[in-house]
């Protein structure tokens, strides 16, 4: 199996259906948790979200969630679903940060790029439609990264490598959250360890996080091709694995995103598994034939 | 055609779009700078309760939150009140104003029979001298009753 330069139609349905099923687990977990704003943040500074949750019986909110994730799934009426899903994550989010919890997270501009593929497909601006949908898409989660290094910069400067080595704070914070969280020791002594494996090896951690700079820094190049995409989704996985085994952090709003946007692991099982398989089958006929 | 032509512009038409607005706009979700870990300062909190036998009472096994959203609020919290934070600078009322709101917001999974108080720690971690330190302080106290409410 070969990546197409382009996003092609084919891999649609294994990004729409993923991201449709976490998009109504997201807005009904939110909406069932939450009842009230008291410190109002984002749009929820501009009226009371949590009206939605208050006043809105819970069965009413679940049958008209499935309803839009289903036409979404079924692209149907795609300017005003995508419109809909964006608005209804936007103020999900918001109202988690008026409860005091800051996840940062790219689905709701991805919706709100999906919905700006389909104007400007509906003013003809673009046509290729099958395209555009996923490589708007990828422009936010580029951009996120992109961010993300110009943030590491302003605020530490080029020092910011160098300074790596206070990661071991973090990290021993990280293991503690999980020990507060399970109650296994085995935690914190995992913690304590991994925190001086860095403050020992310096140089490596200044190494790696020159290179994951790097890496955040360039990611906007990927957008001119769906291949570079694909390898630029595989090194930042392994950055977020990495981040993931050393410091127990997962920031699940922007990898899975990036996960499904940029590699698209449920294409590439479905497709590219049987492509494997008739390879491994030729190749130990040619052996065996030999 | 040179490289910079039309479909060159749609390439990056949303990520200069998205850039941009962040710049202008700033922490306003879906926008960010997505700051996290953008430094690595001397210290870090984490936060933790207890019953008033001092026995650690897991977030998984007894409250509806978790230990990383649970610290976030603490950080809203500082924020909303016009309180500086980190580096252990806040003043024992603060903590103890900050200690009492987040114990209010905190609700219960699975709650022991037996307690009859919850305790809200601090503890920081501090790299002095190539070495970790770790300081845990009493932030504020809750009778169960109350934290029931």
């Amino acid at each position: 199996m070969r990546i197409s330069r382009r996003f092609i139609a084919q891999e649609w349905i294994y990004v729409k259906v993923p991201i449709a099923i976490i998009w109504l687990a997201f807005v009904l977990s939110s909406f069932f948790t939450y009842q009230n704003q008291p410190f109002s943040a984002g749009i929820c500074q501009l009226f009371d979200c949590s009206f939605i949750s208050r006043e809105i019986p819970f069965w009413l909110l679940v049958v008209l969630f499935s309803g839009i994730a289903i036409l979404y799934i079924l692209e149907k009426e795609m300017l005003i679903t995508t419109l809909l899903m964006g608005i209804f994550m936007l103020i999900c989010f918001s109202l988690e940060e008026s409860n005091g919890i800051l996840s940062r997270g790219l689905f709701t501009a991805v919706f709100f790029a999906q919905f700006f593929a389909y104007a400007f497909h509906r003013l003809n601006w673009i046509r290729n439609i099958e395209h555009y949908r996923l490589q708007f898409s990828a422009q936010i989660v580029a951009a996120a990264y992109f961010l993300s290094a110009l943030s590491k910069l302003s605020t530490s400067g080029f020092h910011w490598p160098s300074d790596g080595y206070r990661m071991a704070i973090q990290i021993l914070k990280s293991f503690n959250y999980n020990y507060f969280d399970w109650g296994n020791v085995a935690y914190l002594s995992r913690g304590t360890s991994y925190a001086n494996f860095i403050l020992e090896h310096s140089m490596l951690v200044t190494i790696s996080l020159s290179l994951a700079l790097l890496l955040e820094f360039m990611v906007p190049i990927a957008l001119f091709n769906r291949r570079v995409i694909f390898f630029f989704g595989l090194a930042l996985l392994i950055m977020h694995i990495g981040i993931q085994l050393l410091m127990s952090i997962m920031i699940w709003p922007i990898v899975l995103p990036m996960i499904l946007i940029f590699i698209n692991p449920f294409y590439l099982l479905v497709n590219g598994w049987p492509a494997m398989n008739s390879y491994i089958a030729r190749q130990m006929f040619k052996l065996t034939n030999r | 055609m040179g490289w910079f032509n039309y479909a060159a512009i749609k390439n990056y038409l949303i990520f200069f779009g998205f850039v941009t607005v962040t710049f202008l706009v700033g922490e306003v979700h879906p926008f960010s700078h997505f700051p996290m870990y953008n430094s690595f300062p001397n210290w870090s909190y984490a936060f933790f309760i207890t019953d008033e036998r001092n026995d650690t009472l897991f977030f998984e096994h007894h409250f509806r939150t978790s230990a990383g959203p649970f610290a976030h609020q603490f950080y809203t919290i500082c924020q909303h009140k016009g309180f500086a934070y980190g580096n252990r600078i806040e003043t024992k009322a603060q903590l103890q104003e900050v200690g009492k709101a987040m114990l209010g917001l905190i609700e219960w999974k699975n709650k022991p029979s037996k307690t009859k108080m919850l305790r809200l720690y601090r503890r920081t971690f501090m790299l002095t001298d190539g070495k970790l330190n770790i300081i845990d302080e009493l932030m504020a106290e809750k009778s169960i009753t109350d934290a029931n409410k």
